[in-house]
């Protein structure tokens, strides 16, 4: 935690980024609120709220331009080596949107649940085998069991589950 | 007096069989998950709303706010005995209670951060009990002027005033606020940011940008900083029990920190983190053992962990009697009131009196059960922290996934998940608070609705909210706490320069 970005606050490139996606917020927000009808006599529409969040956001996306402008200057030695972990990071974010796959194509909570497990346990190291796997199917299992059959909650059903909850 | 009727019968409620055990589920629950790094009280109470759907609200309700007592706890003994705190309010606690765990008085720390709190949480709650309806007294002459200036004040001390940037702050917050515009327009029904996708039109829940925000973003945050090594947790060595010199050195910290937490905590100030600091300052410059600062001196962890909880009691001040939320426990509870139709604020205490006082005696119950259970299961949670980070994490995203999908089973509900998840991790990594974004989404229709009653009272008269005394006031004070820390960020930067 003693990495020296996080006590300066984001770097330049960063500050760009948030500024342009405050900035392409602000303008949605404004062509959102250009398609509502006007309000009635009393009072303000529906549309007030899109417009004053929308110049707060433009606001803000100037105070960051603005800043990254400030900061120009401590650019080049702030790129020292990052310790981000890419290997990591794509196979946690792949865990989870093979999980959204699976449950959109009808796999099914268990089944999507225990992949995510074991992708995840791969971002923190544990090689994908019989244990991982195990582990995950276990949890799932159980947590399906108990949210469908006890606590009569639907999850997202598919092949493991019409075999498993077949004759209820 | 007609308080303390008010609470006896309340107390009645708390002893009720059911909710005694909802109270002892919630403090266990909270003290495990304040304990397990990467999940806390917040999170917790998300991935539960959708198991306590059918569940009795008043035992649910107790069991959240045991979930948030027990999550202080929690987090107190990871920061003594790992050097890592499980919450933000823990870090004053883990710079000395660390040093006298390294020391072999882990066990004497232990104790005095438990027996702190649940001193400081008894006199808070006396004080939230005391308070509370002197508030919601005057609650009820507020008009919706004055309502929408109490949370512009809300949202400016949430998000700029004590946070270490005024920008990052305010930006979560704006993001939160736009979160919050997504849906139906509960006035006149139109829809607005759907962008042709139908669950859109529900409104962001709040569980899934909880959920995503801490668990999601937090998993991915932690892997893409893994490196193999795990931490090493330090045995309690010794006797867990204090020393009469542990006791004189404690108790006046316990009421200094009751004195900063509670205040702190129940102005709409926010977070827990403030009171804990300032805390641990008080006690280093009142302490007649200086020395020890820096190598484990009582005070230290005495002081932060009496001002941790009743800062948290604290909080619930402000949720109870007026609806509003300052952090992001508090907002998940308000999330938690309004799953079961409950609006917190000064209706609740007409209509649902048994359930605030329930609630409020609970407290009681709850901060004791800490006491009796947390000191003998000490080793029982230490051996928690030896689960490795890889199951642990994945563990956490399961849940996470489960918790919504049970809210929503639709993988568009899992894609927005996913979606809040990135934010958080670019969040976590470019250090823009979460809180405020949290509050925004759950008090930016609120604070809207007011906003456009006041103007169809007034007859669009947009000086409405500077005529009636109460919200000048609050809006000047909310310009004052957008302006000072600035100010005060400018001073110190043109003394560094000037010397």
């Amino acid at each position: 935690m003693s990495n020296p970005d996080s006590t300066n606050g984001p770097s330049v490139s960063a500050l760009l980024c948030v500024g342009l996606f405050l900035l392409i917020a602000a303008v949605i927000l404004w062509l959102d609120a250009g398609t509502l009808p006007e309000a009635n006599a009393m009072g303000v529409g529906p549309a007030a709220g899109l417009r004053l969040i929308s110049g707060l956001l433009l606001i803000l996306a100037g105070a960051h331009f603005f800043a990254a402008w400030r900061k120009r200057s401590v650019y080049v030695q702030s790129q020292s080596g990052s310790s981000v972990d890419k290997v990591s990071l794509i196979w946690g974010i792949g865990g989870m949107a093979a999980m959204i796959a699976l449950v959109a194509f009808n796999g099914g909570f268990i089944l999507a649940a225990t992949v995510l497990f074991t992708a995840t346990a791969k971002a923190f190291g544990k090689r994908v085998g019989p244990v991982s796997i195990g582990i995950g199917l276990v949890l799932s299992l159980v947590a399906s069991l108990f949210f469908t059959q006890l606590l009569m909650l639907s999850l997202p059903s598919g092949l493991i589950e019409s075999v498993l909850y077949s004759d209820s | 007096m007609e308080t303390f009727n008010y609470l006896a019968h309340g107390l009645l409620i708390a002893l009720e069989p059911g909710n005694l055990l909802f109270a002892a589920i919630g403090v266990l629950l909270g003290t495990l998950v304040g304990i397990l790094p990467g999940i806390g009280p917040s999170l917790t109470v998300a991935l539960l709303l959708p198991v306590t759907f059918q569940l009795d609200p008043t035992g649910s309700i107790i069991m959240f706010a045991g979930i948030y007592f027990g999550g202080m706890y929690g987090s107190s003994t990871t920061a003594i005995l790992l050097n890592t705190p499980g919450e933000a309010a823990s870090i004053a606690t883990a710079i000395e209670g660390y040093k006298m765990a390294r020391s072999g008085r882990g066990g004497p720390a232990l104790s005095t951060a438990a027996i702190g709190s649940f001193v400081a949480g008894t006199l808070a709650t006396i004080c939230l009990a005391l308070l509370a309806p002197v508030l919601v007294k005057i609650a009820v002459q507020f008009g919706p002027w004055d309502y929408f200036a109490l949370m512009v004040l809300a949202f400016i001390t949430v998000s700029a005033t004590f946070g270490s940037s005024v920008l990052r702050g305010i930006t979560s917050l704006a993001l939160g606020l736009t979160l919050g515009l997504i849906g139906i327009d509960k006035l006149t029904g139109q829809a607005r940011l759907d962008f042709g996708v139908p669950i859109l039109l529900d409104g962001i829940s709040i569980t899934t940008l909880v959920v995503g925000l801490f668990a999601v973003g937090e998993a991915f945050y932690m892997a893409s900083r893994f490196h193999g090594q795990e931490e090493k947790v330090e045995p309690v060595r010794g006797s867990l029990w204090m020393t009469r010199q542990d006791w004189s050195r404690s108790w006046k910290s316990w009421v200094r920190g009751f004195g900063l937490g509670f205040p702190i905590g129940a102005l709409p100030a926010g977070g827990a983190e403030v009171p804990t600091l300032l805390s641990y300052t008080l006690e280093r410059k009142l302490t007649r053992h200086p020395e020890e600062f820096g190598s484990g001196a009582i005070e230290g962890v005495a002081g932060p962990e009496a001002a941790n909880n009743a800062a948290a009691t604290g909080t619930l001040v402000p949720l109870l009697a007026l609806g509003l939320p300052t952090s992001a426990t508090a907002a998940m509870m308000l999330a938690g009131f309004q799953q079961f139709g409950l609006a917190p604020g000064p209706l609740l205490f007409v209509n649902n009196a048994d359930l605030v006082w329930g609630l409020i005696a609970s407290f009681f119950i709850g901060n004791l059960m800490l006491l009796v259970l947390n000191l003998p299961l000490v080793g029982l949670w230490v051996r928690l922290l030896a689960i490795p980070q890889a199951w642990l994490y994945s563990g956490i995203l399961l849940f996470a996934a489960l918790g919504t999908l049970a809210a929503n089973p639709s993988w568009v509900e899992l894609t927005m998940l996913l979606i809040f998840g990135l934010v958080g991790y670019a969040m976590r990594c470019w250090d823009y608070p979460v809180a405020p974004m949290i509050v925004g989404l759950i008090l930016g229709p609120m604070a809207e609705s007011q906003f456009r009653r006041a103007l169809q009272i007034s007859l669009n008269d947009y000086l409405v909210f500077f005529k009636h005394p109460g919200s000048a006031v609050m809006l000047c004070l909310a310009l004052l706490a957008l302006i000072a820390p600035m100010v005060f960020k400018g001073l110190r930067r043109f003394r560094a320069e000037d010397a």
